[in-house]
């Protein structure tokens, strides 16, 4: 079952002082349970393949098929409720609503898919634990570190049990040793609960960690290598 | 989801209170000017109808002059409010003998100061009046006594509770001399306190009343009639007593009905309309306050939503939808304007009992009052928080994002 498939995908911005064609025929299709990371230069287009993979823009040309569902021909409220039902964003800044607790923001998607208080609560100590800050639940995210804040949001990203992970350079902000527990802690979801996740950035060495590695450059695919996945054994 | 809004709106409020203040006051000035005044007027017209019920609701006043229009080309004649009078004391006796009135008697208005050595009562009104007045309009006096028949001519005067103290101080008044245009007279009484505050006319603690004969000696001639009082037997003969009367004195009057017969509740209602008038009128100056506080509603909550551009944008990544941020800056507006309204009502309590402190009135509130201030200032943060929610709500996820 392909989470993601794109046809002939184009996203032109005629808004602009000068027309640009951000995207031209972008073909490819992402399998449940793949781990892949999108990569390519500023200005190549993988920002906007990200917005349109998380349902933030619209294609201006293609199709866009998201569990099956072709998103073209979905209206705004029911593309509010895609976002909120398929897809876990992870973000590189801003990823936390500084007023509310750790425990309130992993609470916020089921806040807005209507689910039972209780149960909310529960689900969302349980995702926290799950990245190891069940214990930081009550806390404000200026008071816990950049990759803690990073867990809080992926923590928040699987809190309606979406279909895809995407996260947008979410170690972009992070040092080494921090990075290397965020992309370990995707890895370990990917591998135990076998959620799809899709990294968007710019650094190589967060690609090779992935299992594909879909390279962007002036608004096309320049490249869609699969590597061999990685082991237990010789995972860092 | 409407109740997580409200728990967001009071969240975001209180992280920037001495903003959320400011942005209320106008609300809060808006509304506590509106609910004191609206007391203030509430309490005159209770003491006014208090007072002028105080009289009972079978007396009836007859004064010079048309004030109701009857009839082609009717109009108010001034000059019978303002002197002229056409009533007599003919006009008296013959009331008084009608049938279903039990009394009747003038009031005049004599022009002069009263002294006592070297104090006087500046502001009293000297009233020359007949014993039957005291029968028609209670005067319980605090010493001596009310004017009788015996003092027709006597150099005797009575006085109000604020002329006596006017004159004598705390000193007792009972027997001493105060001179008015000359004349000395006694003083064989002292009217009670009557506290009816600022209200219809003259407070009546500042009036001093002398026997219309005693008034006739000293100025030199009949004191001119401005008011006739008549005390009907019962309150149900009042529409009878006034008939009688009016084809009594247009009689005497060789046909014309130059003259006006007013029952309390005529008097009650000419003067709520004109208290209504006012309160309304004041009130609606005070309420431009609530448009301009609501216009800072909506400037803060723009200044918000462009603030927190990147919040909407992450609420929607979420799965927000238009309608939820919506709500959610429309609730923050009503919220910020409910509580405005509410801190306005507190306001409005201690102005109103300032005011009516300095003024001697008791301020009423009605609950209708105070829940139109609530549904008033919560209209406003609806009409005033439309325009921010909807600029926020059209935010598109990637725009707001995007916004640094």
């Amino acid at each position: 079952m392909n989470v993601i498939e794109l046809r002939n995908i184009g996203k032109a911005f005629t808004d602009r002082a000068e027309p640009t064609l951000a995207l031209e025929n972008i073909n490819f299709t992402i399998a449940q349970g793949e781990f892949v990371a999108i990569i390519g230069p500023s200005g190549s287009g993988k920002s906007t393949l990200m917005n349109l993979l998380g349902l933030l823009d619209m294609p201006t040309s293609g199709n866009y098929l998201l569990d099956g569902q072709d998103v073209g021909l979905v209206k705004d409220n029911a593309l509010a409720a895609l976002r909120r039902d398929k897809i876990g964003f992870v973000f590189q800044s801003f990823n936390l609503l500084p007023r509310l607790s750790v425990l309130q923001n992993v609470e916020l998607p089921m806040v807005y898919s209507s689910t039972r208080r209780k149960n909310r609560r529960e689900r969302a100590l349980k995702l926290l634990d799950l990245v190891g800050l069940s214990h930081r639940s009550g806390y404000r995210p200026n008071q816990i570190s950049g990759g803690q804040t990073q867990r809080v949001a992926i923590a928040r990203a699987l809190a309606n049990d979406p279909s895809l992970i995407l996260a947008d350079e979410p170690t972009g902000n992070l040092d080494t040793k921090s990075s290397a527990s965020i992309i370990d802690e995707l890895r370990r979801l990917n591998r135990e609960q076998g959620t799809t996740i899709i990294i968007v950035t710019h650094n190589p060495e967060v690609a090779e960690q992935t299992d594909r590695t879909i390279t962007v450059r002036d608004g096309g695919i320049l490249s869609d290598t699969l590597r061999q996945k990685l082991t237990e054994g010789t995972k860092r | 989801m409407i109740w997580e809004n409200i728990k967001m709106a009071f969240s975001s409020l209180s992280n920037a209170k001495i903003r959320s203040f400011l942005t209320m006051l106008g609300v809060i000035i808006g509304v506590a000017a509106v609910v004191a005044i609206t007391a203030i007027g509430q309490g005159v017209k209770d003491s006014v109808t208090k007072q002028v019920s105080g009289l009972g609701s079978n007396v009836l006043t007859i004064t010079s002059g048309q004030t109701q229009k009857s009839g082609k080309g009717g109009g108010t004649n001034f000059a019978g409010a303002l002197g002229a009078s056409t009533l007599t004391s003919a006009d008296v006796t013959t009331v008084a003998g009608l049938k279903r009135v039990t009394n009747a008697s003038s009031m005049s208005l004599l022009s002069g100061i009263l002294a006592h050595e070297k104090s006087t009562a500046a502001d009293a009104f000297i009233v020359a009046t007949t014993p039957d007045f005291a029968k028609i309009v209670e005067q319980p006096v605090a010493a001596g006594r009310f004017l009788s028949d015996a003092d027709s001519n006597a150099k005797v005067i009575v006085l109000g509770d604020k002329a006596k103290t006017d004159l004598f101080g705390t000193d007792d008044a009972m027997g001493k001399t105060v001179t008015f245009r000359g004349t000395p007279l006694t003083v064989i009484g002292v009217i009670k306190k009557k506290d009816t505050g600022a209200s219809l006319g003259p407070s009546q603690d500042a009036i001093a009343y002398l026997s219309k004969g005693t008034a006739k000696q000293i100025t030199g001639s009949e004191p001119s009639i401005m008011r006739i009082y008549a005390k009907v037997d019962t309150a149900n003969h009042v529409d009878t007593a006034v008939g009688n009367i009016k084809g009594a004195l247009t009689k005497n009057h060789g046909g014309q009905s130059d003259f006006t017969v007013q029952t309390q509740a005529d008097l009650l209602s000419t003067f709520n309309t004109i208290l209504n008038l006012l309160t309304t009128f004041i009130a609606a100056i005070a309420s431009i306050s609530l448009l301009v506080g609501g216009i800072g509603i909506m400037n803060i909550m723009l200044v918000s939503v462009t603030e927190r551009t990147r919040e909407i944008g992450l609420r929607k990544a979420l799965g927000a939808t238009s309608a939820t941020v919506l709500s959610q800056f429309l609730i923050e507006a009503v919220i910020i304007s409910i509580i405005g309204g509410a801190l306005g009502i507190v306001g409005a309590i201690g102005m109103a009992a300032l005011a009516g402190k300095l003024a001697g009135i008791t301020p009423v509130f009605t609950l209708g009052s105070i829940l139109l201030a609530v549904g008033v200032s919560a209209g406003v943060g609806i009409i005033f928080g439309i325009a921010p929610a909807i600029k926020a709500a059209r935010k598109r996820p990637i725009q707001a994002l995007k916004a640094e």
